[in-house]
């Protein structure tokens, strides 16, 4: 089963997209994209990261009181 | 063309159709890399837990000073022990985010319901088998965390004692105690591999969900090379983060009172579980009643098996469910919160605390999942007046 050579000329050197165009189309529109990935987190910081700090630093200054009040 | 021939063979048939050509959505995310990463885990514990047996003794004058016969004089054996024990941890870590995966994504979802009830029940299998590993150093951890976790069952009315007995092996936490534990330690990895195999099957009878939740029938690449080479990135930086801890942090996620030889006749001021149990054990101690906590901790598991059944929702994937977005992340907050109070001693605030994060704990999977999908239907459905 014989190949068919491929001529030099025709081969696309794509390593680089920026270089090529290929994948010019990803970076289009990547503020908006950027801006849905991050967007996706935001839950995760408002509902996830502030309860658990805000709980956590609750108690803390709650024991802190305490001990202040029970100091003299 | 040799290499297609020997994979149809019977045996290596099902290999390929399951590890190699297995049709795998071509969207997968990072987050599907945990199940692998698990396997990986189990592996790791099962081959340094084979080594260890050969030097370990199961007798409560010897245990201890075998594991720091270990710790010393086998060669490697520092190495072998602490890959053990950390190992453990990190098995937790990677099956608690393949969990919280799957409550995100959906995965539980129709038609995947045998998947997750498998999966829950690989959960309670490494639950029981962590917490038998954790008596077998014999330290004073070991001996008091086996006394209070065996002694729940004393709760049960009428035949609780009876079976807190018959699971001492005696009147107290004794040498048969440890000897049945050792026992059952070296049986349930291998039944957890069984189940694992289960799992996969079940998963591979429909196929494996995807982040868009949607079915993904036409758009499937097999497993290798493309997520065999993606769940790869996932194994080195999992070995990373292992070896951390093996290496310069060994003891961080243990309790010290486990380097105390076990004494029956002296209580350790707090006696904690491994972090890994701490949610769990947190919900025990926020009910005061002893029956009642232990039921709460059935409650957990059966809200989770009962999961697939009670989700009303038709939407997979909590990218398009924006209001579940907002209730699992508050989970996952309730989840930590659980696990920061169950180390904590029983005084104000923390008592209080605890005590809203397991009714918020048990309100996600009763209240919100069933009628969270209703109300997003409504949504759908509504029709604002001009």
């Amino acid at each position: 089963m014989g190949r068919s050579a491929v001529r030099l000329s025709e081969v696309v050197y794509t390593v680089s997209p920026m270089k090529t165009g290929v994948l010019g189309g990803l970076f289009k529109d990547w503020p908006k994209v950027m801006a849905k990935k991050i967007g996706g987190w935001g839950d995760a910081f408002f509902f996830g990261v502030i309860p658990t700090v805000g709980v956590y630093q609750y108690a803390v200054n709650y024991k802190e009181n305490e001990k202040q009040s029970h100091r003299y | 063309m040799r290499r297609l021939s020997l994979l149809k063979q019977p045996l290596l048939s099902v290999v390929n159709d399951h590890l190699i050509d297995y049709p795998t959505p071509s969207n997968l995310s990072y987050w599907w890399g945990f199940g692998s990463l698990a396997g990986i885990c189990l592996i790791v514990q099962i081959l340094t837990g084979i080594f260890l047996a050969m030097h370990y003794t199961p007798h409560v004058d010897l245990a201890f000073v075998s594991v720091e016969h270990i710790m010393r004089d086998v060669n490697g054996g520092w190495f072998l022990r602490y890959m053990h024990a950390n190992g453990a941890s990190m098995f937790f870590i990677v099956v608690y985010l393949h969990l919280f995966r799957g409550l995100y994504f959906g995965s539980y979802a129709s038609p995947r319901e045998l998947v997750w009830i498998v999966g829950v029940v690989i959960l309670l299998l490494m639950i029981l088998t962590a917490f038998i590993g954790y008596v077998l150093p014999w330290g004073q951890m070991s001996f008091w965390g086996a006394t209070v976790i065996t002694s729940l069952a004393s709760a049960i009315p009428v035949v609780g004692m009876d079976i807190t007995y018959w699971l001492w092996g005696g009147f107290s936490v004794d040498n048969a105690t440890l000897n049945r534990f050792f026992s059952l330690h070296y049986l349930l990895p291998f039944i957890i591999a069984g189940a694992s195999i289960v799992h996969i099957a079940a998963l591979h009878q429909y196929g494996s969900n995807n982040p868009l939740g949607c079915l993904a029938v036409v758009d499937k690449v097999s497993f290798y090379p493309y997520f065999f080479l993606k769940d790869l990135v996932g194994w080195v930086i999992f070995a990373l983060f292992f070896s951390f801890f093996i290496y310069f942090a060994p003891n961080a996620l243990g309790h010290p009172d486990n380097y105390i030889p076990a004494n029956p006749m002296s209580t350790p001021a707090h006696i904690v579980p491994e972090w890994y149990f701490l949610p769990v054990y947190a919900i025990l101690r926020s009910i005061p009643n002893k029956l009642a906590g232990v039921a709460a901790i059935g409650l957990v598991f059966v809200s989770l098996l009962l999961l697939p059944f009670i989700n009303t929702s038709s939407i997979r994937s909590s990218n398009f469910r924006p209001l579940h977005k907002k209730l699992f992340w508050l989970f996952v907050a309730d989840c930590l919160l659980l696990g920061w109070i169950g180390c904590q001693p029983v005084e104000d605030p923390y008592v209080l605390i605890g005590q809203l994060a397991s009714v918020y704990f048990f309100a996600y999977f009763l209240i919100f999942i069933p009628f969270l999908g209703k109300f997003e239907k409504a949504l759908l459905h509504y029709v604002p007046r001009d």
